[in-house]
């Protein structure tokens, strides 16, 4: 056990939970610190209501999700030996977004089960890309060429829905762009155990993603099966992607920078480097979160959009610092 | 003792060794020489099993490998292949710690016994004094030995090697032959590889393979391999043979490309 690390791990997470406890209390309603405890006791209060029944679950949301994303980005850029691989390279998200359009604008009547229908279509896509990448075993570079394109084609389909219901676009955008708005405990206890036993998994698998940082044979002449390993930890990430989607939209970024950042700063050792891109996609999530929901008054920025532009220079400013 | 017979590999339907039988002893040091592309470094993998034939088969110690799983291989074969790629930031002692995993489950922690080998290892292929520090500030030389130590806790009989020496200058390849000849000596382990400097094999080898076009067209000791008829038919030059001073061993000197 490397103590600097364990101890990099224990701060960050203490500032996570210090952080979804602390940003409960702002918002365009803001609210005493001292009365996180105090309302508490009076469950009738408006405080109560505000930071137990609004806010809380809503970042408690914005944390699992971004821990699942973060995580999901790294398994998959392990499997794929590729840093520029996030959960979209294996055509969750775009599986998700059509299934998403489809029903949200073909077939309204499907709405109540939007998100196991959002979900399955993340899966699907998924399974469909790996199917069509098989060949005497998985190759990093098939799956990504395949994601590829599987990609542009239901982008193609998904643009093809955004003309034919134009007037009706507008409502969706939102989800589109990936969204916290308006989420309560309900959201958070739909996904929250499948999520735990996803990043648990992740934890335990960790050794795994370590051995694929060699070489394929390598890999082989140690005894390993590279195939199986690939299998396990691409279902772990696509499971995780897949069921955050289906409940807040496509998130973009943080998959993809969240374990760039957290290598960064922990170096590539798995067994620390899942842990830490946990803590810090959660931290990162609920920040941006916190950030779209108050920057402009009683307008509510999609998630996404900050992400990218908080976390695209920050992760420009730790690149140039690190050479 | 490995034995190979009419061993066949195609690669995308492109024959590379065709028909080919081979016999190697226990606890030899083996060098296969051969022009580029003429299957050298293919009959390696498929000893290792990373490459599976399509007729033919390959038994060790008499029984084919078809039959060992890759785990149960991995503990008495090791291969170091010509390319190996790491993380940045790995430590010399943590990638050699990977060794250990033929002899473990996954969720198995280390025993007092895997330190042991790791330690073992690491004395046996002398990186001591390095085994802290990051592979990527080391030279290329250094990081030879500690993809090795990786391979020997495995604990192999046999040790395949692929162009070993490649990329390393004079001093570093020769220091590296040695501490393979040593390894083959002090822990009689099988030592099997491909190597491009003829003068080389014929000085740290016991058994010289030449390969040409994916058949055998020499097997036998060094004395017997090298011989201008062979040399010509390997790489088409014309050469000079003489003894080496100093190790008594065969020393080919080229001349030209033969007409």
């Amino acid at each position: 056990m490397n103590k600097n690390k364990l101890l990099k791990i224990i701060i960050s997470a203490c500032i996570l939970i210090f952080l979804t406890i602390f940003l409960s209390t702002i918002g365009s309603v803001n609210i005493p610190i001292n009365e996180i405890f105090s309302s508490l006791i009076d469950r009738s209060s408006t405080s109560f209501s505000i930071i137990y029944l609004i806010r809380l679950p809503r970042n408690i949301l914005a944390v699992i999700v971004g821990m699942s994303l973060s995580v999901s980005g790294v398994l998959l850029q392990a499997v794929m030996k590729n840093p520029l691989s996030d959960p979209g390279i294996t055509g969750v998200s775009s599986g998700a977004t059509l299934m998403g359009l489809i029903v949200m604008l073909a077939l309204p009547s499907l709405t109540p089960i939007l998100s196991i229908l959002v979900f399955l279509g993340g899966f699907i896509t998924c399974v469909i890309v790996y199917t069509i990448s098989w060949k005497n075993g998985i190759s990093p570079i098939r799956v990504i060429l395949a994601g590829i394109s599987v990609n542009s084609i239901l982008g193609a389909g998904i643009s093809l829905l955004s003309i034919i219901f134009s007037d009706k676009i507008q409502s969706v955008l939102l989800w589109l762009n990936g969204s916290l708005a308006g989420k309560s405990w309900e959201s958070v206890q739909s996904i929250f155990i499948y999520i735990i036993i996803g990043l648990i998994l992740a934890v335990c698998f960790s050794p795994m993603a370590n051995i694929l940082s060699l070489s394929d044979e390598t890999v082989s002449s140690l005894g390993f099966n590279i195939n199986i390993i690939r299998l396990i930890l691409s279902s772990i990430a696509v499971l995780l992607a897949s069921i955050t989607t289906s409940v807040v939209g496509i998130i973009g970024f943080i998959g993809l920078v969240v374990p760039h950042i957290s290598r960064l700063i922990i170096g590539s050792d798995h067994k620390y480097l899942i842990p830490f891109s946990m803590i810090l996609g959660g931290i990162l999530l609920l920040g941006t979160d916190t950030i779209s929901r108050t920057i402009i008054q009683n307008i509510e920025l999609p998630v996404g959009i900050i992400m990218s532009i908080i976390g695209g220079p920050f992760f420009l400013y730790l690149l140039r610092k690190k050479s | 003792m490995i034995e190979i017979k009419n061993l066949k590999i195609n690669y995308d339907k492109i024959p590379i060794i065709k028909n080919l039988s081979l016999l190697i002893k226990k606890k030899e040091i083996v060098s296969i020489i051969g022009p580029n592309g003429c299957g050298k470094s293919t009959l390696l993998k498929s000893i290792a099993k990373l490459i599976n034939p399509i007729s033919g088969y390959i038994l060790l110690d008499g029984s084919p490998l078809s039959s060992f799983s890759e785990k149960s291989l991995s503990k008495t074969l090791a291969i170091l292949s010509q390319h190996n790629t790491s993380p940045e930031d790995i430590t010399v002692k943590q990638l050699v710690t990977y060794g250990r995993s033929p002899h473990k489950n996954w969720f198995e922690q280390y025993s007092k016994k895997d330190y042991e080998v790791i330690s073992w290892a690491i004395l046996h292929t002398n990186i001591s004094n390095i085994q802290e520090k990051k592979l990527s500030n080391l030279s290329g030389g250094e990081r030879q030995r500690v993809w090795i130590a990786m391979c020997l806790c495995q604990k192999p009989d046999i040790l395949l090697l692929d162009e070993p020496t490649t990329y390393l200058d004079i001093g570093h390849q020769l220091e590296l032959l040695t501490l393979i000849r040593e390894l083959n000596k002090r822990l009689g382990i099988t030592i099997i590889m491909v190597l491009h400097d003829i003068n080389q094999a014929a000085r740290f080898s016991n058994h010289i393979i030449m390969m040409k076009d994916g058949n055998i067209i020499a097997d036998d000791t060094p004395d017997k391999t090298i011989t201008k008829e062979n040399i010509k038919n390997l790489y088409n030059i014309e050469c000079h043979i003489s003894k080496d001073p100093i190790s008594n061993s065969k020393y080919v000197y080229p001349l030209d490309l033969s007409i």
